[in-house]
């Protein structure tokens, strides 16, 4: 057997032995380990036999707390469930599957941290043997952008509350949150105006306004805030049955990224075909989940917008200059 | 709901009785008094029965009693002295304990209650060196786990788990920290020496006087208190034999004195045949108490004194000494005798008589015993006369001091080298721990006198009569216990783990052997803890579980993976005449499992296994 083999042997037993977990005392923890140190003092001013004996009761009280709360979280087997499509600003449900595949498990306390802070954490009150139980979270996360989740940090008490043992589960997962989308309301900056004609200089090419009929395309939608009858902007040159969203340049990014997301999920929840233009960047069109969630993943990783290279579509679609 | 409120409750019981024990600890420690620990009980079980309740008396009110009661205590000390530091400490604690079970009680006044008792039983522990201590350190180390386990889980509401945990790893837990303590008191390592050096225990010593008082009689005779124990480790133990402490040489007219000579350090001698291990557990003396004659000694932070041994500093613990049944050869004796000792000077070579020294002695010795009676009374002897001659020519009755002193006195008229020893007579053998009592009453006064050849050397000589009439205790094995406990526990040193260790480095192969032989009766016991374990498993298996396993055994294999139909399904094919009793048992089951029915599903699930077992 080689040096580095029998290093490496070495190494995975001695993890083995001590697998690395977190350690902090607990409130009532301090007091317990004050009380600990002021005994050992005592002990060793005093040579007095019995507080010594009280000494080895309480390392003794550590040593088995210490092997009970190792038992409770050593067979833990995590995992993370995040769902396909996470925008800022908005909770999601992120899942978390936890088992104990040799025994059963009481008290624990699963929690993660992103870079925006602890994203909360959950308590499990009893996990039976070998059986998978799951737990849901509802986390919003302020930022779009891409957000790595590094590991799930599951930590206990068990079974005196004296410290807070904890085992780290390397979940690692790259996330991107989309943009906040904006309601559609504000769109088209017609929200505030009674007979529907907006004052958004972008769309000055609309040549009248009628009742919505179904079937119409979705971006040419005004939503107004006071009134509950739907009003459709008929955009000349469009089929209405695809569209484009163009993003230009401005001075509020994060609110034109917004627009461009609410309308790409418009237009892919009813179904049309959809693209996306800004700075280089044109995604062609389609209306597969795919293809929305690479427009979003390039709208949540914008930095800055300039001119756009693309200007020209093809026939027969809207286009939405934002 | 219920659940919760089981949980609550048990937790109320715990946290009483661990404030009982520390108050128990107190007790045993002989700080608080049993009348007062019985009304004690009675507060606690009026606090049981009120755990939940809102505060009994207005928390502020509480709260300034505290602090007045706390003030009054502090004056106490500052009038009464140091003297009254641990009566204050221990009415504080007392008061701290009721008022804390007095007050509503959330999760932090339950820590509190725990911290008190905790509080409690230090205190009792710098207090005492008694063996009953244990009781309140051992109900602590089984209580507390559970009351901590019970506090914590109130953070996690509808504690299921609490439900699933039995007696039985209470009693591992417990069995556990005992363990480890017991391993971890032993390799702690110890200080050298104290340094504060205070001792507040109620270890009572009793005082050894070298030398002989003739005219004032001893108050030892009935005092039964051990202060010492003997272990005849390594040599040919006697039934009894005398252990000396101090040599007294010179004569004066009122009884013998020690030389007083220049101390030197302690040389080793020749070869010595036994080796005994001395436990001066209830003396205090600086004298090094030894039978026969002192070859070695270790520690050997001892001095010599003319034909006394003392020790230098501090009188460890415990000492082993190596001694030989040889006597010196040498002659230190034959002092001539002083005025007032002369007439019974001349009555020893008189009645010495002819012969050999050995009959000579023997000779005198039942002179003295015939003339003399034995007493233990105040004596009244008149100043001008020698205390010696007094016991023989005019009281004759004394003790054994005067027995000694008189046959010391007669051999040095008779020309036979003589001197009175002090120190004590060991008798009683306790075969529950292989090792001798040596009681206040054993205290003892004889005689050594020099021999010529053939055996030459000191012998030794006892003129009391009625010596083998003393006490013998017939508490051996408690007395065995509690010798181990001082011994191995109270004053466990430095020194025994050095002992240790080296015991550990040299003579592992000795170790083995001893692990080796004890291999069948480690493994007798490690069988016993399964067959335990196994029997509580059984306890405490699923119901459900119960009659799969009871199918297993008829031969049908239940999956243990799938749906309670899917096994119902089986059942109907395999065994269609147990089907009908299978089903209204799942129907049970299920209401009781998923529905929180009131069933008894224990004794459903025993007439079930019966129909199993006679269909």
């Amino acid at each position: 057997m080689s040096w580095k083999r029998s290093q490496e042997l070495l190494q995975s037993l001695f993890r083995r032995i001590l697998p690395p977990r977190g350690f902090s005392l607990t409130k009532i923890g301090k007091v317990f380990f004050c009380f600990l140190v002021i005994i050992i003092v005592i002990a060793m001013l005093t040579d007095n036999n019995l507080l010594f004996l009280v000494l080895s009761v309480m390392l003794a009280f550590m040593i088995v707390s210490g092997i009970e709360s190792e038992r409770n979280i050593r067979y833990l087997e995590m995992d993370r469930l995040l769902p396909l499509e996470i925008f800022a600003g908005r909770p999601v449900q992120i899942c978390y599957a936890v088992r104990n595949t040799r025994g059963s498990s009481s008290r624990l306390v699963i929690s993660e941290t992103c870079p925006d802070g602890q994203m909360g954490f959950l308590k499990a009150s009893y996990l039976p043997k070998d059986t998978p139980e799951v737990f849901y979270k509802d986390v919003s996360f302020k930022r779009r952008g891409k957000v790595g989740l590094e590991y799930i940090k599951v930590s206990t008490t068990y079974p005196y509350g004296l410290f807070d043992k904890s085992i780290t589960f390397e979940v690692a997962a790259d996330i991107i949150v989309f943009p906040k989308p904006l309601p559609l309301f504000d769109l088209l900056g017609l929200g505030d105006s009674e007979d529907g004609h907006g004052t958004d200089k972008t769309l000055d090419t609309i040549s009248h306004i009628r009742t919505y009929i179904p079937g119409d395309s979705l971006s040419s939608i005004a939503w107004k805030k006071q009134h509950i009858g739907l009003t459709t902007r008929i955009m000349e040159g469009g089929s209405g049955r695809s569209g484009i969203v163009v993003v230009l340049p401005g001075h509020d990014i994060e609110a034109k990224l917004g627009k461009a997301t609410s309308i790409i999920l418009e237009f892919f929840n009813k179904g049309f075909e959809f693209g996306l233009a800004i700075n280089e960047y044109f995604s062609g069109f389609d209306l597969s989940r795919e293809h929305k969630i690479e427009i979003l993943s390039k709208l949540a990783c914008v930095e800055s917008i300039g001119e756009p290279k693309w200007r020209t579509f093809g026939e027969g679609a809207s286009i939405i200059y934002i | 709901m219920r659940a919760q409120a089981s949980y609550t409750s048990r937790l109320a019981i715990f946290t009483i009785a661990i404030s009982l024990t520390g108050v128990l600890s107190l007790s045993l420690a002989g700080v608080v008094a049993w009348p007062v620990f019985s009304v004690l009980v009675i507060v606690h079980l009026i606090a049981y029965r009120r755990f939940y309740s809102d505060d009994l008396l207005p928390s502020t009110l509480v709260n300034t009693a505290t602090l007045i009661i706390f003030c009054l205590e502090v004056i106490r000390i500052w009038i009464g002295g140091k003297e009254m530091i641990i009566p204050a400490l221990r009415d504080i604690l007392v008061v701290l304990v009721i008022l804390r079970l007095i007050l509503r009680k959330d999760v932090r006044q339950v820590y509190q209650i725990i911290g008190i008792s905790f509080a409690s039983l230090l205190f009792a522990t710098i207090l005492t060196i008694s063996l009953v201590f244990l009781v309140g350190l051992v109900l602590m180390v089984f209580i507390i786990p559970v009351a901590l386990y019970y506090l914590d889980g109130l953070d996690f509401e509808g504690d299921q788990y609490s439900k699933g945990v039995s007696a039985f790893h209470w009693l591992v837990v417990g069995l556990g920290i005992t363990a480890i303590t017991c391993v971890l008191f032993y390799i702690i390592p110890r200080p050298c020496s104290t340094i504060m050096g205070f001792d507040l225990t109620h270890d009572r010593k009793t005082g050894f006087s070298e030398e002989i008082n003739l005219e004032s009689a001893s108050p030892v005779e009935k005092d039964t208190h051990i202060v010492m124990r003997i272990m005849w480790e390594r040599g040919d133990p006697s039934k009894t034999f005398y252990l000396a402490g101090a040599r007294l040489e010179d004569i004066t007219a009122h009884g013998f004195v020690k030389s007083v000579l220049p101390a030197k350090c302690f040389t080793r001698g020749a070869e010595a045949q036994d080796k005994l291990i001395i436990y001066p557990t209830g003396i205090s003396a600086e004298n090094v108490f030894f039978p026969f004659r002192l070859v070695d000694i270790s520690p050997k932070d001892v001095m010599v004194q003319g034909l006394n041994y003392y020790w230098k500093g501090a009188v460890p613990p415990a000492y082993d000494i190596w001694v030989s049944k040889v006597y010196d050869e040498d002659v230190t004796g034959g002092k001539s005798l002083p005025e007032g000792l002369r007439d019974l000077g001349f009555l020893g070579n008189a009645e010495a008589g002819a012969g050999n020294t050995f009959v000579k002695v023997r000779r005198l010795m039942a002179y003295l015993k015939g003339r003399c009676a034995y007493s233990m009374e105040a004596l009244d002897i008149p100043d001008d006369t020698s205390p010696i001659e007094w016991f023989v020519f005019r009281g004759r009755r004394g003790s054994c001091e005067h027995f000694a002193s008189a046959l010391a006195v007669m051999l040095q008229g008779a020309g036979i080298p003589s001197r009175v020893v002090t120190g004590f007579y060991v008798h009683e053998y306790n075969p529950s721990g292989n090792y001798y009592i040596v009681r206040a009453c054993d205290a003892h006064a004889w005689v050594e006198y020099w021999d010529g050849p053939p055996s030459a050397g000191w012998h030794t000589a006892d003129p009391t009569p009625g010596t083998s009439n003393v006490y013998m205790s017939k508490a051996r094995i408690i007395d065995a216990i509690r010798f181990r406990w001082i011994r191995w526990v109270i004053h466990y040193s430095l020194e025994d783990q050095i002992h240790f260790a080296g015991y550990a480095g040299l003579n592992a192969p000795h170790v083995m052997r001893h692990a080796i032989r004890l291999l069948p009766f480690i493994c007798a016991i490690l069988f016993g803890i399964y067959v335990i374990c196994l029997f509580f498993r059984r306890f405490r298996m699923p119901v459900y579980n119960q009659v799969i396993r009871a199918f297993a055994k008829e031969g049908i294999i239940l999956e243990k993976y799938t749906t309670h139909d899917r096994h119902l399904l089986y059942i109907k094919q395999a065994w269609p005449d147990l089907a009908p009793h299978f089903k209204s048992y799942l129907r049970d089951y299920l209401a009781w499992r998923f529905g929180d029915k009131d069933i008894d599903i224990a004794s459903r699930t025993k007439d079930f296994l019966r129909t199993v077992k006679s269909e």
